[in-house]
C-alpha cells in the first residue's frame, strides 16, 4: 500500500541515472528498473490477477442504475488505486470504461465525461493515498475520489449547456449514483471489521482468490465475515454487470454465472452459505432493476437445494439443483425459465463439475466455520508449533555457541614453563632495580654471573614455597657478599606478592568467564528444554472435537474453541474457550458431567480462567481425565524462638497435568533475610514448574538465579516432591535438605539426598529419586529445625527419632501428624525452637473417597449427553477404555 | 566461638570451639578470609571442628564459602573431627562429598597432597 507509484519510481530512477557517472554508457539500474516497470505494466492484463481485475472492472463498469448512471465505476477505479498503486490502475480504469462503453457505445461524449470523471477520482485518490492523508481509511479515500468524480461529471453537464433543471436533475442522479457507490462502501466498511476498509477488503479478498494462486498456493488464511460478505456482494455486482449478455443460442451468461456460483457456494460452505449466496445473487442484481430473478428467489431456492445435498457427491448435488430448477419452472408465475435458461443452468453445472475439487477444498479453508477451515486452523497451529520449537532450538544453539566462545581461552603455559618465566622476570627486575645501584654489580653479574643467578633463583624458589623469604633464606654465597641484602629480600617478597595478586585476578577472570559460559549454557539448556516441553507429540483428536462441536450446537451452549489432544502418557486433554457468562464458575459443574458421559471418560477440571472474574470476554476451561488419587496436605511451623517471621517457606502447586508439587525451602539463617531467600526460591521454582520445565532444569535454574542474585554467601535448601495423582509415583529432589519420610502403617521409609544447597556453587548435582505411594500413605517433609530436634530422653540420633516417632503414631490425619511432630520437636528443645521449624504432611487417598459436593446436572444437558453418548463414535485408547 | 589460626607454609589450620552459628559465622569467615588474602600461597585449609557442638545454616554457608574459595585456588579443604550433628549437616548438604573429612589433624596433614 505504501509503495510509491511506478511513474514516481521511474522518475527517481532517472534522477539516479543523472547522478551516475558519465562513463556508464550502458543500461543503468534505473533504466533497467523502468524497463521492467513498463514490461510489467504492459503484460499485466495477461496475468491471472490482471485478467481478474480487467474482467471485474469491466463488469462493475457495466452496472447501470437508472438507465444512465454507473455507480460502481468510481469504486472500481478507487479500489484499484488504493490496492495497487501504479500503472496497473490504468487497466482497471480501462476495463471499467470498456464496461461503460458497452452500455453507451453510441454516446462518445458521455463516455468521455465518465472517463475524465474516473480519471479525476483516480488522481485525487492516488494523491491522497501517496500522501498518507487517508492512511487506513478507505472510506475517506473513496469519499474524496467519489467527490472528484461527481464534480467532473457535473462540470461536463454544465459545459454541455444543459438547462438548469436538467443540471439539477443530472446532479441529483449523479449524487444518487455516488451515494449508491458510497452506500456500497459503507456496507463493506461495516462488515469488513478489519479496519482495512472496504476497498482494501474487497481487493484483498479478490487478490487472495486470484487465478495465479488458486491451485498452487491459495492463501489458507480464513476470510473475515466482512470480507466474505464483500465478496458475495461483489459477485452479485458482477452478475448485475453481466446484465443481458447472451451467448450463442440466447443463453444468458448471468444465469450460468448464478448457477455456477450457487453450486460452488454449496460445495464450499454447505446449506447456509449456498442459500445466502443464492439470495444475494437474487437481490443485488434486482437493486439495479435488471430483472434477473426478480419474480422469485431462484438463486436462493437453487442454493437451498444444492446446499441440502452438499454433503453428498457432486452429481447428487447437481441432481437436486436441476430438480429444484424443474420444480420452479412448473410454476406458471415464473417467466424466468425460458428456452435459454435451461441451457444456462446446464452451463453453470458443467462449469461446476469441471472445476477441480481441490479448488473448492482450498476455498473452503478460507470460509469461516467450515470443517476445512477448522482443520486449517489446526494445521496452522501445528506449523506454528514447529516453527516455535525450531526457533527455540536456534536460540539454544546460539547460546551454546556463545557459551563456547566464553569457555575458549588461550591455553595456559605449562606450570614448569610458567614458573621459569616468572623467576626470570623477578631476577631481571631485581637486577635492574636494586643491583644497578650497587658498586659490586659488575662483579656479581659479570664475573660471578652463574653463582649470582643461581642464588637469586634459589631465593625465589624459597619464596614460592614459603610465601615470603627473610635474609636467612638467601643462599650463603650471595648473603656473604651482597651489600643490599634487605632490599633484595624486600624486592623478592614484593614481586611475589604482586605476582600472586596477578595470578589471583587471572584466576578470577577465568572463573568469571566460566560463570558467564555456565549461565549461557544454562539459558541454552532452558530453551532446549522448553522446546522439548512444548510437547509436539500431542495428537489432535479431530473426531472428538467434531463430536463436541455437534454436542454444543445441539445444546445451545456457545463455544468459541474446542481442542482435544492426546498428550504424554496417552492422556486426553480437552481445552474449551467460550463466552463469559454472569453465572460465575458454574461452567465446570455444568460441563464436566456432560462431557464425561459424552466422551465416556471421567473428566476433571484441571484449570479454569473465568472471564467474569478476570474481566475478559471469554472463559477457558481445561479438562483432564479424572485422577485416581487425591492428596490431603497439612502444615505446621514455628519460627525461631517463637518469632513472627520464619525462614522456611513452603508451597503446594497443582501443575495442571495431574501432578502436584510440594516445595519446602529453608533460607540460610533466620528472620526476614532467610524468609526472603526461601520465599524467592519457592516462588521461582513455582513459576518454572508451572511453565512446564522439568524438575531438573527448574532446580538448576533456581540455583543459577540465586547465584547471580547475590555475591554474598547465602543459600536456600530445596526439598521438592512431585506426586503423580494418576499413578501415585512421587519424585524427590533434595538440595541440601533433610530426609523425607513415607509412612505406611507402622513402617517408615526414609528418602535422603546429598547435594549442596542452591545458590552456593555453580555446579549443582541434582539427584532425583522415585518412590511408589499407595492409598493411605503419608509423606512427611521437614526442615532441619525439626530434623535436628532430637528428643534427649530417648537417647536416639536425629536419623532415628523421626522414623521411630512416626511409626508409633496411630493417626493418619495429616494435620494431626504435622502438629504432633512439631510438638515433639519443640518439647525436645524445652519449648524453645532454636531454628525455624516446618513440617509438611501429605496423605494419598483414593479420589472417590474424598468428600465432594453433589452437582446436579441441568435437565436439557443431561438428556443431550445421554443421546450423544449413545451415538458416540470416537475411538478410545486402551487407557480410556480402562478408565471408562 | 573461639577460633585459633595457624599458618604453616601453604597450609592454614583453623581450630574452632563452640557453636558455628549465625552469631559466630561472620567472624569465622572474616578471620579466615583475612589470612587467605594476606597469604595467597595458602592452598590447604584444615578446619578442626572437634570442639564444635552445633553448626547451623549460617555456619554451613561459611564452610561452603571457604570451600568455594579454596576451589578457586585449586586447593583442598579438610574438615577434622566432625561431631554427629555437624557430620549430619555436612552430609545432607553434600559438603562431605566435596571436602576431605578426617578424624584428626595429623591424619588430615598426612593426607595433604603435594602442591598441584
Amino acid at each position: 500500500m505504501a509503495s510509491e507509484s511506478a511513474p514516481y519510481r521511474r522518475l527517481r530512477a532517472l534522477r539516479m541515472d543523472e547522478r551516475a557517472p558519465a562513463s556508464s554508457l550502458g543500461p543503468g539500474p534505473g533504466n533497467r528498473r523502468a524497463a521492467a516497470d513498463v514490461r510489467r505494466w504492459v503484460t499485466f492484463p495477461v496475468t491471472g490477477t490482471g485478467a481478474l481485475w480487467l474482467i471485474g472492472a469491466f463488469l462493475l463498469g457495466r452496472v447501470l442504475w437508472w438507465g444512465e448512471m454507473h455507480p460502481f465505476l468510481p469504486m472500481a477505479v478507487i479500489a484499484a488505486t488504493a490496492w495497487r498503486p501504479g500503472g496497473q490502475v490504468f487497466w482497471a480504469w480501462f476495463g471499467a470504461l470498456l464496461g461503460v462503453a458497452s452500455q453507451h457505445a453510441q454516446q462518445p461524449v458521455l463516455l468521455l465525461s465518465y472517463g475524465t470523471a474516473a480519471l479525476a477520482a483516480h488522481l485525487l485518490a492516488g494523491f491522497l493515498h501517496r500522501r498518507q492523508l487517508f492512511a487506513g481509511s478507505a472510506l475517506g479515500l473513496a469519499t474524496a475520489g467519489a467527490a472528484a468524480y461527481w464534480l467532473v461529471r457535473l462540470a461536463w453537464l454544465v459545459g454541455q449547456g444543459a438547462v438548469p433543471m436538467l443540471v439539477l436533475d443530472a446532479g441529483g442522479e449523479a449524487l444518487l449514483s455516488l451515494l449508491g457507490g458510497y452506500a456500497l462502501l459503507v456496507i463493506w466498511t461495516e462488515t469488513a471489521g478489519t479496519g482495512s476498509g472496504p476497498a482494501m477488503s474487497a481487493a484483498d479478498g479478490a487478490a487472495r482468490l486470484s487465478p495465479s494462486r488458486v491451485g498452487f498456493a491459495l492463501d489458507p488464511r480464513p476470510l473475515t465475515h466482512g470480507q466474505w460478505l464483500s465478496l458475495i456482494f461483489l459477485a452479485g455486482a458482477g452478475v448485475a454487470g453481466l446484465g443481458d449478455l447472451k451467448l450463442a443460442g440466447g443463453v444468458p451468461v448471468a444465469s450460468a454465472a448464478i448457477g455456477w456460483l450457487v453450486l460452488s457456494a454449496a460445495r464450499v460452505g454447505g446449506l447456509g452459505v449456498a442459500s445466502g449466496v443464492g439470495i444475494a445473487l437474487d437481490l443485488v442484481p434486482a437493486l439495479f432493476a435488471l430483472g434477473l430473478g426478480s419474480a422469485l428467489p431462484f438463486g436462493g431456492a437453487l442454493g437451498l437445494a444444492a446446499g441440502v445435498l452438499s454433503a453428498w457427491k457432486s452429481w447428487v448435488m447437481a441432481a437436486g439443483y436441476m430438480g429444484m430448477a424443474l420444480l420452479l419452472s412448473l410454476q406458471e408465475a415464473t417467466p424466468w425459465l425460458m428456452a435459454g435458461q435451461w441451457l444456462a443452468l446446464g452451463l453453470g453445472l458443467v462449469c461446476f463439475l469441471l472445476v477441480p475439487s481441490e479448488f473448492y477444498a482450498r476455498l473452503a479453508r478460507m470460509i469461516p466455520d467450515t470443517a476445512e477451515q477448522r482443520q486449517a486452523q489446526v494445521d496452522r497451529l501445528h506449523r506454528a508449533h514447529r516453527a516455535f520449537v525450531a526457533k527455540l532450538n536456534q536460540f539454544a544453539a546460539l547460546f551454546q555457541d556463545l557459551a563456547g566462545t566464553f569457555s575458549q581461552s588461550p591455553p595456559p603455559p605449562e606450570d614448569q614453563q610458567k614458573g621459569i618465566l616468572q623467576a626470570v622476570g623477578v631476577v631481571q627486575e631485581l637486577m635492574a632495580g636494586t643491583c644497578s645501584h650497587c658498586k659490586s654489580v659488575r662483579y656479581c653479574w659479570n664475573e660471578r654471573f652463574y653463582t649470582t643467578y643461581a642464588s637469586f633463583l634459589g631465593l625465589i624458589t624459597a619464596a614460592e614455597k614459603k610465601g615470603q623469604v627473610a635474609a636467612a633464606d638467601v643462599p650463603g654465597q650471595l648473603r656473604g657478599r651482597c651489600s643490599y641484602l634487605p632490599r633484595v629480600v624486600d624486592g623478592v617478597n614484593s614481586y611475589m606478592a604482586r605476582l600472586n595478586t596477578c595470578t589471583e585476578w587471572a584466576d578470577r577472570l577465568a572463573e568469571s568467564r566460566a560463570v558467564v559460559a555456565g549461565q549461557l549454557r544454562g539459558v541454552a539448556d532452558i530453551l532446549q528444554n522448553l522446546a522439548q516441553e512444548t510437547r509436539l507429540d500431542v495428537l489432535y483428536l479431530d473426531g472428538a472435537e467434531q463430536q463436541l462441536w455437534r454436542f454444543f450446537r445441539r445444546s445451545g451452549l456457545p463455544m468459541q474453541q474446542i481442542v482435544v489432544t492426546r498428550g504424554p502418557h496417552d492422556r486426553i486433554q480437552v481445552d474449551l474457550v467460550f463466552p463469559a457468562c454472569q453465572q460465575g464458575l458454574q461452567c465446570p459443574r455444568l460441563l464436566i458431567p456432560a462431557l464425561s458421559r459424552l466422551l465416556r471418560l471421567p473428566l476433571m477440571q484441571a484449570d479454569l480462567r473465568c472471564g467474569m472474574q478476570s474481566g475478559e470476554q471469554s472463559c477457558s476451561l481445561r479438562l483432564l481425565p479424572q485422577v485416581q488419587y487425591a492428596i490431603q496436605t497439612a502444615r505446621a511451623s514455628r519460627a525461631q524462638d517463637g518469632g513472627l517471621i520464619s525462614g522456611d517457606a513452603c508451597s503446594r502447586l497443582d501443575l495442571g497435568d495431574g501432578r502436584v508439587a510440594s516445595i519446602l525451602s529453608d533460607g540460610m539463617g533466620t528472620g526476614p533475610r532467610a524468609s526472603l531467600q526461601s520465599s524467592v526460591t519457592v516462588n521461582m521454582l513455582e513459576q518454572l514448574l508451572k511453565a512446564g520445565l522439568n524438575r531438573y532444569f527448574a532446580v538448576h535454574t533456581v540455583n543459577s538465579l540465586l547465584l547471580l542474585r547475590s555475591s554474598e554467601e547465602i543459600f536456600a535448601t530445596v526439598d521438592l516432591a512431585l506426586l503423580d495423582r494418576y499413578t501415585g509415583l512421587v519424585e524427590f529432589v533434595k538440595i541440601g535438605s533433610p530426609p523425607s519420610y513415607i509412612k505406611r502403617g507402622k513402617e517408615v521409609a526414609v528418602v535422603r539426598g546429598e547435594a549442596p544447597p542452591a545458590g552456593m556453587l555453580p555446579d549443582l548435582e541434582v539427584d532425583v529419586s522415585t518412590r511408589q505411594l499407595q492409598h493411605g500413605d503419608l509423606l512427611v517433609m521437614l526442615t532441619d529445625g525439626i530434623y535436628e530436634s532430637v528428643p534427649r530422653q530417648e537417647g536416639q540420633g536425629a536419623d532415628d527419632w523421626i522414623p521411630g516417632f512416626l511409626s508409633q503414631l496411630a493417626s493418619d490425619n495429616p494435620q494431626e501428624v504435622a502438629d504432633a511432630l512439631l510438638a515433639a520437636a519443640l518439647q525436645s528443645q524445652s519449648g524453645r525452637s532454636r531454628d525455624d521449624m516446618t513440617v509438611v504432611v501429605m496423605r494419598l487417598a483414593w479420589w472417590h473417597e474424598q468428600p465432594r459436593q453433589a452437582s446436579p446436572e441441568p435437565a436439557p444437558v443431561a438428556r443431550l449427553q445421554r443421546r450423544e453418548a449413545r451415538r458416540s463414535a470416537w475411538p478410545e485408547s486402551p487407557q480410556e477404555q480402562a478408565l471408562g | 566461638m573461639r577460633l585459633e589460626l595457624r599458618r604453616q607454609g601453604t597450609i592454614l589450620l583453623a581450630r574452632c570451639a563452640g557453636d558455628l552459628d549465625v552469631a559466630s559465622a561472620p567472624a569465622f569467615r572474616e578471620r579466615i578470609d583475612r589470612q587467605l588474602h594476606r597469604y595467597p600461597q595458602i592452598i590447604r585449609l584444615v578446619i578442626n571442628l572437634e570442639k564444635v557442638d552445633f553448626i547451623d545454616s549460617s555456619g554451613l554457608a561459611s564452610l561452603l564459602g571457604r570451600y568455594k574459595e579454596m576451589q578457586r585456588r585449586r586447593g583442598q579443604v579438610f574438615l577434622v573431627g566432625l561431631r554427629p550433628q555437624a557430620y549430619r549437616l555436612c552430609q545432607l548438604s553434600g559438603l562431605c562429598k566435596l571436602v576431605h573429612v578426617a578424624d584428626s589433624e595429623s591424619s588430615a596433614l598426612a593426607r595433604v597432597e603435594p602442591r598441584p
